[in-house]
């Protein structure tokens, strides 16, 4: 191995903790860079596999009722290739002979099912009776259900034992979420039953017909275009909904999932690498500057500029390779974590775990990029340096007064905090750099603590100032107002409210969605609306509400027009007034008076549940009501909810983590640096009489102040990061639209400031083991 | 990279043309009128006002003057470490102020072989890596174990600089300039940083050096006693040549006290 090179390697041995702070933070930048890529890059191929195989539906069509042998209809549409109809409905499920209140969706499948095919996990692979149900993976963890178990249902008044023969999987339910207003799946509550088609006809009373469809296309039609002229051809049937794979409700969460993930695989090593590249800019620098003479020995000796140019970018080079092997191995190992982590919540069959080598080559040359460029830039002011001018010590900057110097302010304070005075303001860049750094490490505990901060926020904000019921009661179909009657009868209340909630197709300029539209009465207790400012919103007669998420989609303002597209038989289409945008982080709604809803879209008196405010044993006494799917309380939601937050809660540590190696790599490196390059001014004030402790006092004196100025930096640009990552993340079913608090601010700050502490204190070994005679006789270079 | 290689050998063809040709005229180097002006602030400081004198192939001369007479300029000039500002610096009849930053570089590498005053070895290699670290970009070096043996450093080669002496050092400094096998060894105050014992004990290196090696040697010295064991001594002040003296009886370094 040439000198040079064994130059590299032994100093880099010699300064072995500061070198492994860099890298550390390199390898954490690529390691999460191959972990979320490959992680997300799996779970995306494994859910593409999946839908491939199992042949999601192009096309999902919910109408009253079709004849079998009217199918055709359908398939006579140009680009479809296959129909395949079924009848779907959620019935209630009876456990130990009461209601419970759990809720099942019944799907028919054919014999030869080619469309949503099932994934067979465990038991038989067909209907041996017509009594035979196939129970979905998620159902069967949540309530324990075992092969032969029976389940009872309760379809249109009549009890019906089911036996469950086969555990399985479907494409249509990833992610099992009963409809989109749910905030987080409930496998105790809600599941699907896939039974066979004559058990569905005769319990349901459908003879030979279907109430769904599912379609798929041939290749190269756009599925849009094709949804239009089916819901021409299905109007006769009563066509209530027509959705393309895109807006189905579990396949829409995977996605924004894996889009999400990519977002943060994209920034979040980048910047790492920024920080890791940045710091070894600095000490390459620092080092060439060090080696002022022995650059010019190298020179006198023939070296050329160039190579002594790569000999210093090797240190950079070196600690980025290692840096980027260690942060593969470990990311791909983890990579296979994610991809389990993101399989146990979203219920992908197929899996596959790849090594992208695009990914694995992908990390080593942004690692090299990094650290080559630090090393250029950090090392070039060697060219500029002449061999003879080199070999002489640089001379020191011209002294002059620095800011208060000289008033009587300077007077009045010690030595030690006048040499920490001048060091900061002679050295202008390298406080700004460290400053930044400290920026930089604020933002990255800030953020996340702000996102977990909102997150609770938004949850109250809706479900205790916006909706303020305490249960939220569903029926499984929607019925008169005389339910209410019943409901009164069976328990005691302060208040109750019909309300109405049906998914319509709402439609405005050129786009289209399908939402909830939720109607209520003008004079509402439970719903509590306030305005983009914040300004209470009060309904008033045939008032029209919808969500400032789907306004900014549909670009909406108040006093727009938009058309509600009716698929309930014998209603029409109509087009209304917005008249107010409600600000709401969770879930898209439109709101609108009762009375409208029930006169122009659905019917005179129909209700699809209740609101209600009680003291009563509620879930007890509604059990064996009839007609009621579904008693929510707020504590259930808020139970959901906080299970919801020990995931989040997961990420958020690992966040922090991060942060943590941010901050000590940037504070220990320069807190080394400085004791480095100030040897013999710290030798001499040892001689002169000064203890390790002083000296290191003035350390952290310094490195305080620049955290300080790091911190108001790191403030704006933490409020700033997060407004844009709020856009960033945000999506339809929920945004983020919070300020962070002054509480995360100071939470952060405390934060930030330990981990510096623990960085001094890693550094101090530096001046405790300071030989200030050696120091000061030293020649070599 | 590779016309980069190519040029190189041509630049190196060109040299040993030249001094083939020169050789003969035994004149390895020549100074002519040499000027160097400093700009420092708003005093313009002369550190070379014009120096003429050559230097014969194979002879052992010192330069010698007080502080800021000119005399590192001069070695700096002389080795392609600066430029001048005017004059020339001929080397075997090759204007050396004409190079181009490559062609002063492959001067440096294959013609001048620098020893300083305080030693400039890399800590973190040992004597004989410290040696290496030279040969390895030469095109034509000695061998390494032979100097370390004639430098009397053949045990201590796997040793770091901060295991050995002034005195040690120095000889691995001389070792490494040897080692090259420049044309010419250039030294600045290599006694300076040394007790008086050890500082001779180098001289006479030096001397073995020039004679054994055929190595024109030129060392700077504020040290008048240095003076006797060289062929021909160059006295400077304040950045002129005062006088130039032949010596045609140099001593031994042994003889000489101060």
């Amino acid at each position: 191995m040439s000198p040079l090179n064994k130059r590299v390697i032994r100093n880099l041995k010699k300064s072995k903790l500061q070198y492994f702070a860099i890298m550390t933070v390199m390898m954490v930048g690529i390691l999460i860079y191959i972990a979320m890529n490959m992680g997300i890059g799996n779970f995306e191929n494994s859910a593409n596999t999946y839908y491939e195989k199992s042949n999601l539906a192009d096309i999902t069509a919910e109408v009253v009722k079709i004849p079998i042998n009217s199918l055709d209809v359908v398939k006579n549409v140009e680009g479809v290739k296959n129909v395949e109809g079924r009848i779907k409905q959620d019935v209630p499920l009876i456990i130990d002979g009461t209601n419970k209140k759990v809720t099942v969706r019944i799907i028919s499948v054919p014999d030869d099912m080619k469309i949503n095919k099932l994934y067979e996990i465990n038991g038989k692979a067909k209907f041996n009776s017509i009594y035979d149900a196939f129970v979905i993976e998620q159902f069967i963890q949540g309530r324990n259900i075992k092969l032969d178990d029976i389940l009872t249902l309760q379809i249109n008044g009549k009890k019906y034992d089911l036996n469950v023969v086969s555990e399985v999987g479907s494409p249509e339910f990833v992610y099992l979420m009963k409809d989109s207003q749910a905030l987080m799946p409930d496998f105790k509550k809600f599941g699907v039953i896939y039974v066979s088609e004559k058990f569905a006809e005769d319990a349901f009373g459908m003879g030979n017909s279907y109430n769904e469809l599912t379609i798929d296309l041939k290749e190269g039609y756009n599925p849009e275009k094709i949804k239009d002229k089916i819901e021409k051809v299905l109007d006769k049937y009563g066509a209530k909904r027509v959705i393309t794979k895109k807006d189905q409700l579990s396949y829409m969460i995977v996605r924004e999932e894996i889009n999400g993930g990519k977002k943060s695989a994209a920034v979040l090593p980048l910047l790492f690498l920024i920080v890791a590249g940045a710091i070894l800019t600095v000490m390459i620098n620092r080092l060439v500057k060090n080696d002022r003479i022995t650059i010019g020995v190298l020179k006198s000796m023939g070296y050329t500029n160039l190579e002594v140019l790569i000999h210093y970018s090797k240190f950079a080079v070196f600690i980025g390779l290692i840096g980027s092997f260690a942060g593969i191995a470990i990311g791909v190992s983890l990579s296979k974590s994610f991809t389990k982590l993101y399989t146990m919540y979203f219920k992908v069959h197929y899996v596959t775990v790849e090594y992208y080598p695009s990914y694995l080559i992908g990390a080593v040359l942004l690692s090299l990029f990094f650290s080559v460029a630090a090393g250029v830039l950090g090392a070039k002011n060697t060219l500029k340096i002449a061999p003879a001018e080199s070999m002489r010590k640089e001379p020191p900057k011209k002294g002059k007064k620095v800011l208060f110097e000289g008033t009587k302010f300077w007077n009045k304070i010690k030595f030690t905090d006048k040499m920490v005075w001048r060091n900061l303001m002679r050295k202008k860049t390298r406080v700004l750099f460290i400053a930044m750094g400290v920026a930089v490490t604020l933002l990255v505990v800030i953020v996340p603590l702000f996102f977990f901060g909102e997150m609770p926020k938004m949850f109250t904000e809706q479900y205790g100032k916006t909706l303020t019921m305490e249960y939220d009661i569903n029926f499984v179909a929607p019925t008169g107002m005389e339910s209410i009657d019943v409901i009164k009868d069976n328990i005691s209340y302060s208040k109750i409210e019909p309300k109405l909630d049906y998914p319509f197709e709402i439609e405005s300029k050129w786009r289209r969605k399908i939402v909830n539209v939720i109607g209520m009465k003008e004079d509402t207790i439970m719903y509590h609306f306030k305005d983009m400012n914040g300004k209470i919103l009060i309904p008033k007669k045939n008032f029209v509400y919808i969500t400032s998420g789907l306004a900014k989609l549909f670009e909406i303002e108040i006093g727009d027009d938009i058309n509600i597209n009716n698929y309930i038989p014998g209603k029409n289409d109509i087009v209304v007034k917005v008249n107010g945008i409600v600000k709401q982080n969770l879930g898209s709604n439109v709101y609108m008076d009762i009375d409208l809803m029930q006169k122009e879209l659905v019917d005179r008196d129909a209700i699809s549940g209740v609101y209600i405010n009680s003291d009563d044993d509620v879930k007890l006494k509604l059990e064996n009501v009839y007609n009621i799917s579904s008693v929510s309380s707020l504590n259930d939601i808020s139970s959901s909810f906080k299970e919801f937050m020990k995931i989040t809660s997961a990420s958020i540590s690992a966040m922090l983590f991060f942060g943590f190696i941010l901050g000590f790599a940037i504070m220990y490196n320069t807190t080394i640096m400085t004791i480095n390059s100030r040897t013999m001014e710290f030798s001499s004030l040892r001689i002169l009489g000064m203890s390790k402790n002083e000296i290191m006092g003035m350390i952290i004196e310094e490195n305080f102040i620049i955290s300080i100025l790091g911190i108001i930096i790191g403030i704006p640009l933490a409020k700033f990061s997060s407004e844009n990552m709020m856009n960033a993340f945000s999506t339809d079913i929920y945004s983020f639209s919070g300020t962070i608090e002054p509480k995360s601010y100071v939470i952060g700050v405390l934060i930030t400031l330990g981990f510096i502490l623990l960085a001094e204190l890693a550094a101090y070994g530096k001046i405790k083991n300071l030989n200030f005679l050696d120091a000061l006789k030293e020649r070599a270079s | 990279m590779l016309l980069s290689a190519v040029k190189t050998e041509k630049i190196k063809e060109e040299y040993k043309l030249n001094a083939n040709q020169y050789e003969k005229t035994g004149v390895a180097i020549e100074i002519k009128n040499l000027k160097k002006y400093y700009q420092m602030g708003e005093i313009k400081v002369k550190a070379l006002r014009g120096s003429s004198f050559k230097v014969m192939d194979g002879e052992f001369v010192v330069v010698l003057g007080p502080s800021g007479s000119g005399k590192s300029t001069l070695l700096n000039m002389i080795g392609g470490m600066d430029n001048p500002t005017d004059g020339s610096v001929k080397f075997y009849n090759e204007d050396v102020t004409k190079y181009t930053e490559k062609e002063l570089t492959q001067y440096r590498r294959d013609e001048i072989g620098f020893v300083f005053q305080f030693y400039n070895l890399m800590a973190s290699l040992t004597a004989k890596e410290n040696v290496e670290l030279a040969t390895e970009i030469c095109s034509n070096p000695l061998d390494i174990d032979m100097i370390m043996n004639d430098v009397g450093l053949s045990e201590r080669a796997g040793h770091f600089p901060s295991q050995m002496s002034g005195g040690e050092q120095q000889r691995v400094a001389i070792a490494r300039a040897v080692a090259k096998n420049p044309k010419i060894l250039l030294c600045d105050e290599p006694t300076g940083a040394l007790d008086y014992t050890t500082g001779k004990k180098i001289l006479q290196l030096l001397v073995d050096v020039n004679r054994k090696y055929q190595k024109t040697v030129i060392v700077i010295t504020h040290n008048a006693a240095i003076a006797g064991i060289a062929n021909k001594v160059i006295k400077m002040r304040s950045g002129e040549i005062e006088e130039i003296i032949e010596n045609k009886n140099p001593i031994s370094p042994d003889r000489v006290e101060w």
